[in-house]
Protein backbone atom coordinates (compact mmCIF):
# COMPACT_ATOMS: atom_id res chain seq x y z
CA UNK A 1 0.00 0.00 0.00
CA UNK A 2 2.85 2.38 0.85
CA UNK A 3 4.44 2.32 -2.58
CA UNK A 4 1.03 2.89 -4.16
CA UNK A 5 0.39 5.88 -1.92
CA UNK A 6 3.73 7.49 -2.69
CA UNK A 7 3.15 6.80 -6.38
CA UNK A 8 -0.31 8.40 -6.21
CA UNK A 9 1.18 11.44 -4.46
CA UNK A 10 3.14 12.07 -7.63
CA UNK A 11 0.25 11.35 -9.97
CA UNK A 12 -2.70 13.22 -8.52
CA UNK A 13 -3.10 16.83 -9.55
CA UNK A 14 -4.41 17.75 -6.12
CA UNK A 15 -1.19 16.54 -4.49
CA UNK A 16 1.57 19.04 -3.63
CA UNK A 17 4.00 16.37 -4.84
CA UNK A 18 2.40 16.14 -8.29
CA UNK A 19 5.31 15.11 -10.54
CA UNK A 20 7.59 16.12 -7.69
CA UNK A 21 8.97 12.90 -6.19
CA UNK A 22 11.77 10.89 -7.73
CA UNK A 23 10.31 7.38 -7.88
CA UNK A 24 13.21 5.71 -9.64
CA UNK A 25 16.31 7.40 -8.26
CA UNK A 26 17.18 8.63 -11.73
CA UNK A 27 15.71 12.13 -11.65
CA UNK A 28 18.49 14.11 -10.08
CA UNK A 29 16.57 17.39 -10.37
CA UNK A 30 13.95 16.10 -7.90
CA UNK A 31 15.33 16.41 -4.38
CA UNK A 32 12.61 14.37 -2.69
CA UNK A 33 13.11 10.66 -3.27
CA UNK A 34 10.56 7.89 -2.93
CA UNK A 35 13.04 6.12 -0.68
CA UNK A 36 12.93 8.95 1.88
CA UNK A 37 9.18 9.21 2.25
CA UNK A 38 7.96 5.64 1.74
CA UNK A 39 9.43 4.16 4.97
CA UNK A 40 7.86 6.92 7.05
CA UNK A 41 4.49 6.42 5.38
CA UNK A 42 4.80 2.69 6.03
CA UNK A 43 5.48 3.28 9.72
CA UNK A 44 2.58 5.73 9.95
CA UNK A 45 0.15 3.20 8.49
CA UNK A 46 1.38 0.21 10.50
CA UNK A 47 1.38 2.24 13.70
CA UNK A 48 -2.16 3.39 13.08
CA UNK A 49 -3.28 -0.15 12.26
CA UNK A 50 -1.73 -1.44 15.51
CA UNK A 51 -3.81 1.10 17.38
CA UNK A 52 -6.99 -0.24 15.77
CA UNK A 53 -7.18 2.26 12.92
CA UNK A 54 -9.61 1.28 10.17
CA UNK A 55 -8.76 3.85 7.52
CA UNK A 56 -8.49 2.57 3.97
CA UNK A 57 -6.02 3.37 1.21
CA UNK A 58 -7.99 6.33 -0.10
CA UNK A 59 -8.32 7.88 3.37
CA UNK A 60 -4.57 7.64 4.02
CA UNK A 61 -3.85 9.15 0.62
CA UNK A 62 -6.28 12.03 1.10
CA UNK A 63 -5.01 12.69 4.61
CA UNK A 64 -1.44 12.92 3.32
CA UNK A 65 -2.52 15.26 0.53
CA UNK A 66 -4.35 17.51 3.00
CA UNK A 67 -1.38 17.40 5.35
CA UNK A 68 1.16 18.39 2.73
CA UNK A 69 -1.13 21.07 1.28
CA UNK A 70 -1.20 22.53 4.80
CA UNK A 71 2.59 22.29 5.04
CA UNK A 72 3.04 23.90 1.61
CA UNK A 73 0.74 26.78 2.55
CA UNK A 74 3.10 27.71 5.39
CA UNK A 75 5.97 28.26 2.97
CA UNK A 76 4.53 28.42 -0.55
CA UNK A 77 7.58 30.12 -2.03
CA UNK A 78 9.90 27.46 -0.67
CA UNK A 79 7.82 24.48 -1.76
CA UNK A 80 9.57 22.64 -4.57
CA UNK A 81 12.65 24.78 -4.18
CA UNK A 82 16.10 23.42 -3.49
CA UNK A 83 17.25 26.58 -1.74
CA UNK A 84 15.77 28.48 1.17
CA UNK A 85 12.86 26.12 1.69
CA UNK A 86 11.64 25.65 5.24
CA UNK A 87 9.79 22.36 4.91
CA UNK A 88 10.70 21.05 1.47
CA UNK A 89 13.68 19.02 2.67
CA UNK A 90 13.72 15.25 2.89
CA UNK A 91 14.67 15.15 6.59
CA UNK A 92 12.03 17.70 7.56
CA UNK A 93 9.34 15.94 5.53
CA UNK A 94 10.27 12.61 7.14
CA UNK A 95 10.05 14.17 10.59
CA UNK A 96 6.74 15.81 9.69
CA UNK A 97 5.22 12.47 8.71
CA UNK A 98 6.11 11.21 12.19
CA UNK A 99 4.34 14.26 13.65
CA UNK A 100 1.32 13.43 11.48
CA UNK A 101 1.39 9.91 12.88
CA UNK A 102 1.03 11.39 16.36
CA UNK A 103 -1.70 13.74 15.19
CA UNK A 104 -3.85 10.84 13.96
CA UNK A 105 -3.30 9.16 17.29
CA UNK A 106 -5.10 12.07 18.93
CA UNK A 107 -7.61 13.20 16.31
CA UNK A 108 -9.79 11.36 13.83
CA UNK A 109 -9.03 11.55 10.12
CA UNK A 110 -12.24 13.48 9.43
CA UNK A 111 -11.34 16.16 11.92
CA UNK A 112 -7.88 16.64 10.47
CA UNK A 113 -8.93 19.17 7.85
CA UNK A 114 -6.33 21.11 5.92
CA UNK A 115 -7.16 24.28 7.83
CA UNK A 116 -6.91 22.60 11.20
CA UNK A 117 -3.60 20.95 10.38
CA UNK A 118 -2.31 24.26 9.06
CA UNK A 119 -3.16 25.92 12.36
CA UNK A 120 -1.38 23.17 14.27
CA UNK A 121 1.67 23.18 12.00
CA UNK A 122 1.79 26.96 12.16
CA UNK A 123 3.15 26.54 15.69
CA UNK A 124 6.42 25.24 14.31
CA UNK A 125 9.24 27.71 14.79
CA UNK A 126 10.64 28.01 11.28
CA UNK A 127 13.97 29.18 12.66
CA UNK A 128 14.55 25.67 14.01
CA UNK A 129 14.34 24.36 10.43
CA UNK A 130 17.00 26.60 8.93
CA UNK A 131 19.35 25.02 6.40
CA UNK A 132 22.09 24.99 9.00
CA UNK A 133 19.94 23.36 11.69
CA UNK A 134 18.74 20.70 9.28
CA UNK A 135 22.26 20.04 8.01
CA UNK A 136 23.25 19.24 11.56
CA UNK A 137 20.41 16.76 11.86
CA UNK A 138 22.28 13.91 10.20
CA UNK A 139 20.89 10.40 9.78
CA UNK A 140 18.02 8.74 11.63
CA UNK A 141 18.98 10.35 14.91
CA UNK A 142 18.82 13.75 13.26
CA UNK A 143 15.35 13.09 11.86
CA UNK A 144 14.29 11.90 15.30
CA UNK A 145 15.55 15.15 16.82
CA UNK A 146 13.65 17.21 14.27
CA UNK A 147 10.55 15.13 14.92
CA UNK A 148 10.71 15.54 18.69
CA UNK A 149 11.26 19.24 18.35
CA UNK A 150 8.33 19.75 15.99
CA UNK A 151 6.11 17.38 17.89
CA UNK A 152 6.50 19.39 21.07
CA UNK A 153 5.72 22.59 19.17
CA UNK A 154 2.71 21.18 17.32
CA UNK A 155 1.18 18.96 19.99
CA UNK A 156 2.58 20.58 23.08
CA UNK A 157 3.97 17.38 24.56
CA UNK A 158 6.99 15.16 24.18
CA UNK A 159 7.35 11.95 22.19
CA UNK A 160 6.28 8.66 23.75
CA UNK B 1 -4.32 27.34 -14.53
CA UNK B 2 -2.92 28.11 -11.10
CA UNK B 3 -5.01 29.25 -8.14
CA UNK B 4 -4.32 30.71 -4.73
CA UNK B 5 -4.37 28.46 -1.71
CA UNK B 6 -6.89 29.21 1.02
CA UNK B 7 -4.78 31.55 3.19
CA UNK B 8 -3.74 33.44 0.07
CA UNK B 9 -7.38 33.63 -1.07
CA UNK B 10 -8.31 35.10 2.31
CA UNK B 11 -5.98 37.97 1.55
CA UNK B 12 -7.30 38.34 -2.00
CA UNK B 13 -10.94 38.34 -0.89
CA UNK B 14 -10.50 40.98 1.79
CA UNK B 15 -9.21 44.12 0.09
CA UNK B 16 -8.83 47.20 2.29
CA UNK B 17 -11.93 49.40 2.42
CA UNK B 18 -9.86 52.28 1.03
CA UNK B 19 -9.22 50.20 -2.10
CA UNK B 20 -12.85 49.18 -2.45
CA UNK B 21 -14.12 52.72 -2.11
CA UNK B 22 -11.60 54.04 -4.63
CA UNK B 23 -12.55 51.57 -7.36
CA UNK B 24 -15.53 52.13 -9.62
CA UNK B 25 -17.68 49.14 -10.47
CA UNK B 26 -17.59 48.09 -14.12
CA UNK B 27 -17.95 44.97 -16.23
CA UNK B 28 -14.79 42.91 -15.96
CA UNK B 29 -14.88 42.21 -19.68
CA UNK B 30 -14.79 45.94 -20.45
CA UNK B 31 -11.91 46.52 -18.08
CA UNK B 32 -9.90 43.74 -19.68
CA UNK B 33 -10.79 44.80 -23.20
CA UNK B 34 -9.49 48.29 -22.45
CA UNK B 35 -6.24 47.10 -20.89
CA UNK B 36 -3.19 47.70 -23.07
CA UNK B 37 -2.14 44.43 -24.64
CA UNK B 38 1.32 44.72 -23.12
CA UNK B 39 -0.18 44.42 -19.63
CA UNK B 40 0.25 40.74 -18.81
CA UNK B 41 0.58 40.92 -15.04
CA UNK B 42 -1.66 42.49 -12.42
CA UNK B 43 0.43 43.21 -9.31
CA UNK B 44 -0.97 43.76 -5.84
CA UNK B 45 -0.91 47.43 -4.92
CA UNK B 46 -1.38 48.69 -8.48
CA UNK B 47 -4.49 50.30 -9.87
CA UNK B 48 -5.04 47.55 -12.45
CA UNK B 49 -4.88 44.86 -9.78
CA UNK B 50 -7.29 46.77 -7.55
CA UNK B 51 -9.85 47.22 -10.32
CA UNK B 52 -9.74 43.57 -11.27
CA UNK B 53 -9.84 42.42 -7.65
CA UNK B 54 -12.76 44.58 -6.50
CA UNK B 55 -14.83 43.87 -9.59
CA UNK B 56 -14.27 40.13 -9.63
CA UNK B 57 -15.12 39.90 -5.93
CA UNK B 58 -18.37 41.74 -6.65
CA UNK B 59 -19.00 39.24 -9.43
CA UNK B 60 -18.32 36.40 -7.01
CA UNK B 61 -21.08 37.59 -4.69
CA UNK B 62 -23.39 38.01 -7.68
CA UNK B 63 -22.51 34.55 -9.02
CA UNK B 64 -23.30 33.14 -5.60
CA UNK B 65 -26.67 34.89 -5.62
CA UNK B 66 -27.61 33.69 -9.09
CA UNK B 67 -26.38 30.16 -8.37
CA UNK B 68 -28.52 30.00 -5.25
CA UNK B 69 -31.53 31.65 -6.89
CA UNK B 70 -31.40 29.35 -9.93
CA UNK B 71 -31.22 26.32 -7.67
CA UNK B 72 -34.20 27.62 -5.71
CA UNK B 73 -36.19 28.35 -8.86
CA UNK B 74 -35.42 24.92 -10.31
CA UNK B 75 -37.29 23.37 -7.42
CA UNK B 76 -40.38 25.29 -8.54
CA UNK B 77 -40.18 23.76 -12.01
CA UNK B 78 -40.53 20.09 -11.18
CA UNK B 79 -43.22 19.14 -13.69
CA UNK B 80 -42.70 17.02 -16.82
CA UNK B 81 -42.97 19.83 -19.36
CA UNK B 82 -40.34 21.84 -17.51
CA UNK B 83 -37.97 18.99 -16.73
CA UNK B 84 -35.52 19.88 -19.54
CA UNK B 85 -35.45 23.53 -18.52
CA UNK B 86 -35.05 22.54 -14.87
CA UNK B 87 -31.86 20.82 -15.93
CA UNK B 88 -30.71 23.88 -17.87
CA UNK B 89 -31.45 26.07 -14.85
CA UNK B 90 -29.52 23.73 -12.57
CA UNK B 91 -26.69 23.69 -15.07
CA UNK B 92 -26.40 27.46 -14.81
CA UNK B 93 -26.59 27.26 -11.03
CA UNK B 94 -23.50 25.06 -11.10
CA UNK B 95 -21.82 27.22 -13.75
CA UNK B 96 -22.23 30.32 -11.59
CA UNK B 97 -21.06 28.50 -8.46
CA UNK B 98 -17.96 27.28 -10.31
CA UNK B 99 -17.25 30.81 -11.54
CA UNK B 100 -17.56 32.04 -7.95
CA UNK B 101 -15.08 29.44 -6.71
CA UNK B 102 -12.54 30.30 -9.38
CA UNK B 103 -12.95 34.01 -8.65
CA UNK B 104 -12.34 33.62 -4.92
CA UNK B 105 -9.12 31.77 -5.62
CA UNK B 106 -7.81 34.27 -8.16
CA UNK B 107 -8.96 32.67 -11.41
CA UNK B 108 -11.18 33.94 -14.18
CA UNK B 109 -12.24 32.43 -17.49
CA UNK B 110 -13.83 35.26 -19.42
CA UNK B 111 -14.46 36.79 -22.79
CA UNK B 112 -14.48 40.30 -24.17
CA UNK B 113 -17.58 41.63 -25.90
CA UNK B 114 -15.86 40.66 -29.13
CA UNK B 115 -15.78 37.10 -27.78
CA UNK B 116 -12.04 37.08 -27.38
CA UNK B 117 -10.81 34.79 -24.64
CA UNK B 118 -9.30 36.14 -21.43
CA UNK B 119 -7.87 33.80 -18.82
CA UNK B 120 -6.58 35.09 -15.51
CA UNK B 121 -4.64 32.88 -13.13
CA UNK B 122 -2.16 33.20 -10.32
CA UNK B 123 1.45 34.07 -11.01
CA UNK B 124 2.40 34.72 -7.40
CA UNK B 125 0.21 34.05 -4.38
CA UNK B 126 2.10 35.31 -1.37
CA UNK B 127 0.08 38.03 0.41
CA UNK B 128 1.51 41.48 -0.15
CA UNK B 129 3.07 40.57 -3.48
CA UNK B 130 0.22 38.76 -5.18
CA UNK B 131 0.29 38.78 -8.95
CA UNK B 132 -2.25 37.59 -11.48
CA UNK B 133 -1.29 36.70 -15.03
CA UNK B 134 -3.50 37.54 -18.00
CA UNK B 135 -3.61 35.19 -20.97
CA UNK B 136 -5.32 36.40 -24.11
CA UNK B 137 -4.90 33.11 -25.92
CA UNK B 138 -4.48 29.91 -23.97
CA UNK B 139 -5.60 26.44 -25.00
CA UNK B 140 -7.57 24.63 -22.31
CA UNK B 141 -5.85 21.58 -20.77
CA UNK B 142 -7.73 19.15 -23.00
CA UNK B 143 -7.98 21.46 -25.99
CA UNK B 144 -11.73 22.01 -25.61
CA UNK B 145 -13.83 24.06 -28.05
CA UNK B 146 -16.80 26.25 -27.16
CA UNK B 147 -16.82 28.76 -24.32
CA UNK B 148 -18.54 26.53 -21.75
CA UNK B 149 -16.47 23.46 -22.54
CA UNK B 150 -13.36 25.57 -22.26
CA UNK B 151 -14.59 26.93 -18.94
CA UNK B 152 -15.21 23.50 -17.42
CA UNK B 153 -11.92 22.18 -18.75
CA UNK B 154 -10.03 24.98 -17.01
CA UNK B 155 -12.20 24.77 -13.91
CA UNK B 156 -11.74 21.10 -13.14
CA UNK B 157 -8.05 21.21 -13.99
CA UNK B 158 -7.48 24.16 -11.66
CA UNK B 159 -9.84 22.95 -8.94
CA UNK B 160 -7.58 20.00 -8.19
CA UNK B 161 -5.17 22.36 -6.45
CA UNK B 162 -7.81 23.55 -3.96
CA UNK B 163 -9.52 20.21 -3.32
CA UNK B 164 -7.61 19.71 -0.08
CA UNK B 165 -9.18 22.90 1.31
CA UNK B 166 -12.70 21.58 0.72
CA UNK B 167 -14.56 19.76 3.49
CA UNK B 168 -14.34 16.04 2.71
CA UNK B 169 -18.10 15.61 2.06
CA UNK B 170 -18.02 18.39 -0.54
CA UNK B 171 -14.65 17.67 -2.16
CA UNK B 172 -16.38 15.58 -4.83
CA UNK B 173 -17.91 18.79 -6.20
CA UNK B 174 -14.51 19.56 -7.67
CA UNK B 175 -14.44 16.50 -9.90
CA UNK B 176 -16.79 16.16 -12.87
CA UNK B 177 -19.63 13.69 -13.21
CA UNK B 178 -18.36 10.50 -14.90
CA UNK B 179 -14.85 12.01 -14.80
CA UNK B 180 -15.83 13.92 -17.94
CA UNK B 181 -15.15 17.65 -17.67
CA UNK B 182 -17.75 18.30 -20.38
CA UNK B 183 -20.50 16.08 -18.92
CA UNK B 184 -22.74 18.91 -17.69
CA UNK B 185 -22.56 21.04 -20.84
CA UNK B 186 -23.08 18.00 -23.07
CA UNK B 187 -26.20 17.00 -21.14
CA UNK B 188 -27.44 20.59 -21.06
CA UNK B 189 -27.10 20.88 -24.81
CA UNK B 190 -28.89 17.57 -25.29
CA UNK B 191 -32.04 18.61 -23.45
CA UNK B 192 -31.89 22.19 -24.66
CA UNK B 193 -31.28 21.79 -28.37
CA UNK B 194 -32.42 18.27 -29.24
CA UNK B 195 -36.17 17.73 -28.93
CA UNK B 196 -35.88 13.95 -28.89
CA UNK B 197 -33.67 14.20 -25.78
CA UNK B 198 -35.87 16.90 -24.25
CA UNK B 199 -38.97 14.75 -24.66
CA UNK B 200 -37.17 11.70 -23.30
CA UNK B 201 -36.28 13.77 -20.22
CA UNK B 202 -39.93 14.86 -19.81
CA UNK B 203 -41.14 11.23 -20.11
CA UNK B 204 -38.52 9.95 -17.67
CA UNK B 205 -39.54 12.61 -15.22
CA UNK B 206 -43.23 11.71 -15.59
CA UNK B 207 -42.49 8.04 -15.09
CA UNK B 208 -40.22 8.25 -12.08
CA UNK B 209 -40.66 11.47 -10.12
CA UNK B 210 -42.80 11.40 -7.00
CA UNK B 211 -43.90 14.94 -6.10
CA UNK B 212 -43.58 14.16 -2.40
CA UNK B 213 -39.96 13.01 -2.71
CA UNK B 214 -37.24 15.21 -4.18
CA UNK B 215 -34.83 12.27 -4.10
CA UNK B 216 -36.96 10.44 -6.67
CA UNK B 217 -35.39 12.47 -9.49
CA UNK B 218 -33.67 10.17 -11.96
CA UNK B 219 -31.25 10.29 -14.87
CA UNK B 220 -29.14 13.28 -15.91
CA UNK B 221 -31.53 15.66 -14.14
CA UNK B 222 -30.81 13.93 -10.82
CA UNK B 223 -27.06 13.97 -11.45
CA UNK B 224 -27.14 17.64 -12.40
CA UNK B 225 -29.26 18.42 -9.34
CA UNK B 226 -26.76 16.73 -7.02
CA UNK B 227 -23.76 18.26 -8.79
CA UNK B 228 -25.26 21.76 -8.58
CA UNK B 229 -26.22 21.34 -4.95
CA UNK B 230 -22.73 20.25 -3.92
CA UNK B 231 -21.01 22.93 -5.96
CA UNK B 232 -23.20 25.67 -4.45
CA UNK B 233 -22.63 24.33 -0.94
CA UNK B 234 -18.90 24.31 -1.56
CA UNK B 235 -18.89 27.81 -3.06
CA UNK B 236 -20.78 29.13 -0.04
CA UNK B 237 -18.41 27.29 2.30
CA UNK B 238 -15.42 28.85 0.58
CA UNK B 239 -17.05 32.30 0.63
CA UNK B 240 -17.25 32.04 4.41
CA UNK B 241 -13.77 30.54 4.72
CA UNK B 242 -12.13 33.34 2.73
CA UNK B 243 -14.12 36.06 4.50
CA UNK B 244 -15.77 37.39 1.34
CA UNK B 245 -17.60 40.62 2.15
CA UNK B 246 -18.77 42.92 -0.62
CA UNK B 247 -21.73 45.24 -1.06
CA UNK B 248 -22.31 43.95 -4.56
CA UNK B 249 -25.90 42.90 -3.84
CA UNK B 250 -27.13 46.37 -2.94
CA UNK B 251 -29.90 47.83 -5.07
CA UNK B 252 -32.56 45.11 -5.04
CA UNK B 253 -34.46 46.25 -2.00
CA UNK B 254 -32.73 44.32 0.77
CA UNK B 255 -30.07 45.32 3.25
CA UNK B 256 -27.63 43.41 5.41
CA UNK B 257 -24.62 41.29 4.66
CA UNK B 258 -24.28 39.80 1.18
CA UNK B 259 -25.26 36.43 2.69
CA UNK B 260 -28.41 37.86 4.23
CA UNK B 261 -29.38 39.68 1.05
CA UNK B 262 -28.67 36.57 -1.00
CA UNK B 263 -30.96 34.45 1.12
CA UNK B 264 -33.76 37.03 0.96
CA UNK B 265 -33.49 37.48 -2.80
CA UNK B 266 -33.21 33.78 -3.58
CA UNK B 267 -36.18 32.90 -1.39
CA UNK B 268 -38.41 35.66 -2.74
CA UNK B 269 -41.69 34.31 -4.08
CA UNK B 270 -42.59 35.39 -7.62
CA UNK B 271 -45.90 37.19 -8.20
CA UNK B 272 -48.76 35.04 -9.56
CA UNK B 273 -49.52 36.92 -12.76
CA UNK B 274 -50.49 34.18 -15.16
CA UNK B 275 -54.06 35.49 -15.41
CA UNK B 276 -52.66 38.80 -16.64
CA UNK B 277 -50.68 37.05 -19.36
CA UNK B 278 -51.76 35.63 -22.70
CA UNK B 279 -51.23 32.09 -21.47
CA UNK B 280 -54.98 31.35 -21.33
CA UNK B 281 -55.18 31.81 -25.12
CA UNK B 282 -52.39 29.34 -25.93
Amino acid sequence: MTADIVYELTQRKDSPFYAGIDLTGEKKELTIKQGSLAPEVRVLISRNLRKGGTADYEQYLELLIRFFVAVRSLDPEGWGSTEGATFFKARVLRALIRVLSDMIGKTSFDQLTTERMRTMLGRIDKATLSDEAVRKAQGSAGVQDLYEQMRSQVLGDSAA
Amino acid sequence: MRLLDLPQAQRFCQPASSIVSAVGMQPLRDFHEALPKNVMLLSEGTNHFNIHQVNILASVDQWLLFATAHYRRAIDMLVPASAPWTQVTLYYASFFAANAILGMFGGWVGQTRKRKQIIVDVEHGVPGTQQLRIYRKLPSPNGANGSHRVFWDFFYDAAASITAWAPTPLAGALTPVNSDFAWAITERNDVNYDMFSAWEAAKRFHGTFKPSKLASLRGPLQLQFEASERLIQLALHFATAVGLATNALAGCGHTGTAGQVRRKLAAQRPPQLVTQSAFGNF
